[in-house]
């Protein structure tokens, strides 16, 4: 299920809340666990089994390390720490990675394996990044042993950010999962979250998906105006999909009086790669830094160990955003820029004044999402060549006059929705009485309006000609 | 209203949640939607089988979008509020000037492989019967759709893809265009007349007129003036299908009937009925949405019409003998009562529905003229064009006899 879908928003959600506050207080870790096995298996319920594994398996392992711990094992405490990071991660890498590399080994040696094609679960990148920060939180005495399973199982399966993040490390949540305060306030304030992000995703997130798909489908006609153009839409869509999830996310857990972290912040604004990637993806960043930069050895053994390290970061970065060369590839262009940035042209884009390191870092960043939209290689090369004008595509036609033109006022609302400027207007708005009357019914008017988006993506007339 | 400043937003979330909620389980499920002309699905019948495999969520989510409380208005809605966010064309439709609803086609849409699977077909179809059957007898009409030609109500800066090409390739296979109508052209001069309707992708009866005259000088015979019938309007409130993509309310279409003023002996059989139908014209057609069934009872598989007293424009009697087939989609629905004037016996045939061996039947029924006629869009993405190649590969008995004196 997805959160922008009528069956979410008028089945899953109401039930969940009002069973959610039904029962007393000891049961509501059981609703959420349980409302989010039917939110993760609604429409393909095999992987719940593989979900409730995975839960069963650290949650086991976190009660053993926490034992060995108390018994001063450490070292039987770490090989459990191993024991569970190795089965994560074969999951993971059975069923997000395995196809990938036997088709390579297959390209590269001829050897004819049979290739699996598996359905990727949904969200088991993000899960078992979660479940792998529990028993290593644990092991470094972080977090406390969790002893209740349904509180673990409600953890791991939480439902607002089971799909798409935002990452939420264990000994983030841990108290608040044993002990939280639902109030008024808090479910008033994650409702607001929850609409912005709803708002992100369907009015903007996916009429720019529209127009990307638009000059992905002009592939005969395009022009190079009409390639950045289809490169900026594709590059405001996935901002605004995942960031507006993200707000949902953060926005449902406010509701059930959880404090999910930032995931985003801005991050179109930054003025460097560096400061994009601290605003970008945030969980994902902080959990690589915890989990695999600072383990390395991070930047305190020398310059040369620092940029292996980097490296090795953004190799994994790219791939866990999709089994497939150009996200390797994706992930080594920004690990390259983080270098450069590091060791020499930080400095120089620190004097540099503000909108040029922006624009300098908005054309390092949708450069790279040509990369990473294009999963053939070749594809995204052409692209690129068509960007620049190359290979006889024309700068300009009237097809791509009426692109734009008819885009303008979205292009618009992206780039203003991409800055703080809409909430810090509506800050000061609020502080007006008249203006915080109609508050509510302004938001009641964009559920109105997601929603009459959602049901047109279902309504297909049927053509009669054709019979 | 302490209360409501505080938590008002959550309270109308709340309320918008619980309200749809009930609405959506109240409201009795409809079982067809007359905007969209299809059957809605209905509730899933819960089985434990069902929700394990994954089908059963799947249909209850397929359920719960088909039969959401004021569906039609909240397309209406979103259709509105991309308009005023300066979106020229919403799902596939240009809002036109004058309430002009224009389908939108671009380059990829039409120049698909299916397309020059089907120009290839067609070609081949159109040599071999021109060659059997000779000069002046077998015509292709491509009918380009009303965004190409009325190029003036589409909305600012709209740039269509010029369906002419699409002529021009089939002109390229065949080695030049003898064997083609050229609808656009005819079409084009008639722009500031009502060619189209507004709200449907067809073209009207006066249209298919044009088409018909164009057809008719390239064949090389007189048509009928528009003076030699009577034009009645049957409707004035026709919306179409490309008013039911939007789901934008728009000044409805007038639909006209065109009765020869002489006067004319049809009788019509629909898939090879034995008993002749009243004619031409469905009036029960026009008490439903599907309104265009009224012209030829919509889309039959093979339609025979038999006239008597069939007559070229100048009064020729063009005698017996002369026996035409219309290979065609629902364009030709409206195009076909003019044609059946010239002819003693016209057979219609929708390839879509027809599943006999097309050179067999044109042998068989003793066919002397072919025309081929679709409209251009439908044409491209046409995936039934193949059973041309049947006559194509079919060996022709005893030659059909060449009548000299046309």
């Amino acid at each position: 299920m997805v959160f922008s879908s009528l069956l979410f928003l008028f089945r899953f959600l109401p039930a969940v809340i009002l069973a959610y506050y039904a029962v007393p207080r000891r049961f509501r870790n059981g609703v959420l666990f349980i409302g989010s096995l039917l939110f993760y298996g609604w429409g393909e319920p095999v992987y719940i089994t593989l979900l409730l594994f995975s839960t069963a398996v650290d949650f086991a392992h976190g009660k053993w390390i926490g034992h060995f711990l108390e018994k001063g094992r450490r070292d039987l405490a770490r090989c459990l720490v191993i024991s569970s990071a190795v089965i994560n991660l074969s999951l993971l890498g059975f069923f997000k990675y395995a196809g990938f590399v036997t088709e390579t080994v297959n390209r590269l040696t001829g050897a004819g394996l049979p290739v699996l094609s598996l359905a990727l679960p949904v969200g088991i990148s993000f899960y078992t990044f979660q479940t792998m920060s529990y028993t290593i939180d644990v092991y470094r005495g972080k977090a406390r042993v969790q002893n209740n399973i349904v509180t673990f199982g409600a953890y791991v399966s939480m439902f607002p950010q089971l799909i798409a993040g935002p990452i939420v490390r264990y000994s983030t949540i841990a108290e608040e999962l044993d002990s939280r305060r639902e109030s008024r306030e808090e479910f008033e304030a994650g409702v607001k979250i929850f609409l912005t992000g709803l708002a992100k995703k369907v009015l903007l997130a996916n009429p720019m998906g529209e127009l990307w798909m638009q000059v992905q489908g002009a592939a005969a006609d395009r022009t190079a105006v009409m390639a950045w153009l289809g490169i900026l839409a594709f590059g405001m869509q996935i901002y605004f999909d995942f960031s507006g999830y993200s707000d949902m996310a953060v926005g449902l857990g406010r509701m059930f009086g959880f404090h999910f972290p930032e995931n985003f912040r801005y991050p179109y604004l930054s003025r460097s790669v560096t400061e994009f990637w601290r605003r970008w993806h945030i969980s994902l960043g902080a959990w690589f830094r915890e989990y695999v930069y600072i383990p390395l050895g991070g930047n305190r053994k020398g310059r040369g160990r620092q940029a292996v390290n980097i490296m090795i970061v953004w190799l994994l970065t790219g791939i866990w955003h999709g089994a497939g060369w150009n996200f390797l590839l994706w992930g080594c262009y920004f690990g390259v820029f983080l270098l450069a940035e590091k060791l020499v042209l930080g400095k120089r884009l620190e004097k540099i004044p503000a909108p040029l390191g922006v624009c300098y870092t908005l054309l390092v960043v949708f450069c790279g999402w040509v990369l990473f939209a294009h999963e053939e290689l070749g594809a995204g090369m052409e692209y690129f060549r068509q960007m620049a004008g190359l290979g006889g595509v024309p700068l300009i036609n009237d097809r791509t006059v009426y692109l734009i033109f008819t885009s303008i006022p979205l292009l618009m609302a992206g780039a203003v929705g991409a800055t703080p400027a809409v909430s810090r207007a509506a800050e000061c708005l609020n502080s007006y009485e008249p203006v915080r009357r109609i508050v509510p019914v302004f938001a009641a008017g964009i559920l109105i309006l997601c929603t009459a988006f959602l049901v047109n993506a279902g309504y297909n007339p049927f053509l009669y000609f054709r019979f | 209203m302490e209360f409501w400043k505080k938590y008002g937003v959550s309270a109308g979330f709340l309320g918008c949640l619980f309200l749809g909620c009930a609405a959506s389980f109240l409201m009795p499920d409809r079982e067809f939607s007359q905007t969209e002309n299809r059957y809605l699905q209905q509730k899933p019948e819960f089985s434990w089988e069902g929700l394990l495999d994954g089908s059963y969520g799947k249909a209850y989510e397929a359920y719960l979008g088909d039969q959401f409380p004021l569906r039609d208005r909240f397309v209406e809605l979103k259709t509105g509020a991309e308009r005023l966010l300066g979106k020229e064309d919403v799902n596939g439709v240009y809002f036109g000037k004058d309430g002009y609803l224009l389908e939108k086609f671009d380059r990829e849409d039409l120049e698909t492989e299916q397309m020059e699977k089907n120009l290839e077909q067609l070609a081949a179809f159109l040599e071999t019967e021109s060659c059997r059957l000779g000069e002046g007898r077998v015509r292709a009409l491509l009918v380009p759709s009303a965004s190409w030609i009325l190029q003036e109500k589409l909305p600012f800066l709209a740039a269509p893809y010029d369906q002419g090409e699409i002529t021009d390739r089939l002109a390229g296979l065949l080695g030049g265009d003898s064997l083609l109508v050229d609808g656009e052209t005819a079409l084009s001069e008639h722009r500031e007349e009502e060619i189209y309707y507004r709200t449907d992708h067809h073209w009207t009866m006066l249209g298919a007129y044009e088409g018909y005259r164009a057809w008719a000088l390239s064949m090389g015979f007189v048509s009928w003036e528009r003076e030699d019938f009577e034009r009645e309007t049957v409707s004035r409130d026709f919306y179409g299908t490309v008013q039911a993509k939007v789901n934008w309310k728009t000044e409805p279409d007038r639909m006209e009937r065109w009765t020869p003023g002489r006067r004319m002996e049809y009788r019509v059989f629909y898939d090879g009925s034995g008993e002749s139908a009243e004619g031409m014209y469905t009036d029960s057609a026009l008490d439903t949405r599907d309104k265009y069934r009224f012209y030829l009872d919509g889309n039959h598989g093979l339609t025979e019409i038999r006239t008597e007293g069939a007559a070229d424009g100048d009064g020729k009697e063009t005698g017996s003998g002369r026996r035409l087939c219309v290979i065609k989609d629902s364009y030709a629905n409206s195009f076909v009562p003019f044609a059946v004037n010239h002819y003693e016996t016209t057979f219609v045939l929708d390839l879509r529905y027809f599943n006999g061996n097309l050179g067999e039947f044109l042998e068989q029924e003793k066919i002397t003229d072919i025309l081929v006629l679709y409209r251009i869009p439908g044409f491209a993405a046409e995936e039934s064009i193949w059973k041309l190649g049947r006559a194509v590969s079919y060996e022709y008995g005893t030659p059909v006899a060449k009548e000299e004196n046309l």
